[in-house]
């Protein structure tokens, strides 16, 4: 635990020497934001009711994805981690009395939760001094907004067990820039981060919500908006604890392997 | 205590033949050899030896580095270190060791030196005053105090050694793995560290054992030297010893390239 609070922290001072990127990111996404919103009040000006949710509601979905993008992109790995896999570095981390799986695991943690800290407080602001149908509403009661907290932690726990599955992957192949760009845009459209999911044509919905990508956005940004009520929304955090469990149970076990099986190589 | 008996260890290579038919050819069937990095390996090293490890490049004594400190699954043979196995109780295992690996680094590249330490003194679980105590000591020895507070990437080589070879002393490990330690640096970065090897040896009474290809560091800190060529132990004896089989005057380079050619290796 002290090790792994260690790592967190240095993963967060890390990212904070990156300030210029910060403030990218932050017009980046507080602009993209913007035209997606003004792209939907056009499409709903023509016929609300042909769409799946309401006009807030997608507003809503468009802010928290905005806000908290750094987190949730799957593609976005520790570059360091992928190096060391490749050149051998990964001895080093190695030779520590830890669990490596853990220890992978928090410093995506920090690096993740440090650039959204950075990131999303700016967009947060834009979005709630927005007005009405453009902004970021609250959401209609306390039980939703829990159900979203709950949500978001799985969610966040859930990506980084995906992504720490690319880093395993690379154990056994040493480029792995290949399956990243494969998995990682398919894995963004099925997160519903391009499009969310209730627009999708039914059939392919039922499918991308059994999935564990749609687990990591659509779900809890979904929830906050009151998308899903009663049995519809311990459905979906029963789900998402699901995918929780295995995402992280068989990621720990294979890697167990990997490192009893790795050659470091070189010098 | 080590003692390493029978100790194997292959790698799989995969080679082809240069151009674009060789390269098409490979999609579909690759050559496959496995090279033996280790071939029964057996030796023993008492607590506080300072044991130099010689031979040419890939005679497998990084292998060998990799496997004591529990990076390397051997295929067979055994190895015990203060009675553990190192690639089955790694955690324990690895808290009696300190590694440097001459061409690779430990610490974090952008940020200051000392963050990289204390991020070792969490994973290590180092009380706090031990911590302090050990990092005050690296640092009057070491000549620290101005490195602390910068970022690694803005340090000489020299000076990044300095702090790697503290890095991995700050849990105060029974033994230290060093490979390669003074490659490319200059002569006082090489006499600072050699000085350094050899207090901490007879002060802290810390097994050491090196790899190198420096003949001077051998003069200077070993007494014992194990040659490897080809995977195997050629040689095991004291330095001395082996000096003295050579006529007068050589220096320790020529009883180097001598003895490589006496074992063709």
């Amino acid at each position: 635990m002290r090790a792994a609070l260690g790592m967190l922290r240095m993963r967060f001072i890390y990212s904070l020497q990156y300030r210029a990127a910060a403030w990218a990111g932050v017009m980046t996404q507080v602009f993209w934001g913007f035209m997606e919103t003004l792209l939907y009040k056009a499409f709903y000006a023509s016929n609300a009711a042909a769409f799946p949710m309401t006009l807030p509601q997608v507003t809503c979905y468009i802010w928290l994805r905005q806000a908290f993008f750094a987190m949730f992109i799957l593609w976005s790995v520790d570059g360091d981690i992928l190096d060391m896999i490749i050149n051998g570095n990964v001895g080093y981390e190695i030779i520590r009395p830890t669990d490596l799986y853990w220890m992978w695991f928090t410093r995506n943690l920090g690096s993740r939760l440090s650039k959204v800290a950075l990131r999303c407080g700016p967009v947060f602001l834009v979005a709630f001094l927005l007005p009405a149908p453009f902004g970021l509403s609250l959401p209609p009661n306390w039980v939703t907004f829990f159900a979203f907290l709950l949500s978001f932690v799985m969610a966040v726990l859930l990506i980084i067990g995906l992504c720490m599955w690319i880093y395993i992957l690379s154990f056994y192949t040493i480029a792995s820039r290949g399956v990243q760009s494969i998995v990682g845009l398919t894995a963004e459209f099925l997160s519903g981060s391009l499009l969310p999911i209730p627009f999708m044509p039914e059939g392919f919905q039922k499918v991308a919500y059994l999935l564990p990508f749609a687990q990591t956005q659509a779900v809890p940004y979904l929830m906050y908006s009151g998308y899903y009520s009663g049995r519809e929304m311990v459905m979906n955090l029963g789900v998402q604890l699901f995918w929780l469990i295995v995402v992280i149970g068989s990621g720990h076990a294979v890697m167990k392997r990997a490192l009893l099986k790795v050659t470091v190589q070189g010098g | 205590m080590i003692e390493v008996s029978h100790l194997n260890k292959s790698f799989k290579v995969y080679r082809r033949d240069a151009g674009m038919k060789a390269a098409f050819k490979g999609l579909f069937h690759r050559e496959q050899t496995r090279v033996e990095a280790l071939k029964d390996l057996s030796f023993s090293i008492q607590d506080g030896e300072i044991v130099g490890l010689i031979g040419p490049n890939g005679a497998g004594k990084s292998t060998t580095i990799k496997v004591l400190s529990g990076i390397l699954v051997p295929d067979s043979g055994e190895c015990k270190i203060n009675g553990r196995v190192p690639w089955k109780e790694r955690k324990a295992h690895v808290r009696d060791i300190g590694v440097v690996f001459g061409q690779r680094s430990q610490l974090w590249w952008d940020v200051p030196i000392i963050d990289s330490f204390d991020l070792l003194k969490e994973i290590y679980k180092i009380p706090e005053e031990r911590y302090q105590a050990t990092l005050h000591e690296l640092t009057e020895t070491l000549e620290l105090e101005d490195l602390l507070r910068t970022p690694a990437r803005q340090l000489s080589l020299g000076q990044r050694m300095r702090c790697e070879i503290a890095a991995s002393l700050l849990h105060e490990p029974k033994i230290l793995f060093l490979d390669e330690p003074t490659i490319g640096l200059d002569a006082v970065s090489k006499l600072a560290v050699r000085d350094f090897i050899k207090k901490l040896n007879e002060e802290k009474n810390t097994t050491i054992i090196l790899t190198t290809h420096d003949t001077q560091d051998l003069m200077a800190l070993t007494k014992r030297i194990l040659l490897i060529g080809k995977g195997e132990i050629l040689l095991d004896g004291s330095l001395e010893a082996l000096i003295d089989r050579y006529p007068e005057g050589i220096t320790a380079e020529e009883m180097v390239v001598a003895l490589y050619k006496e074992y063709k290796i």
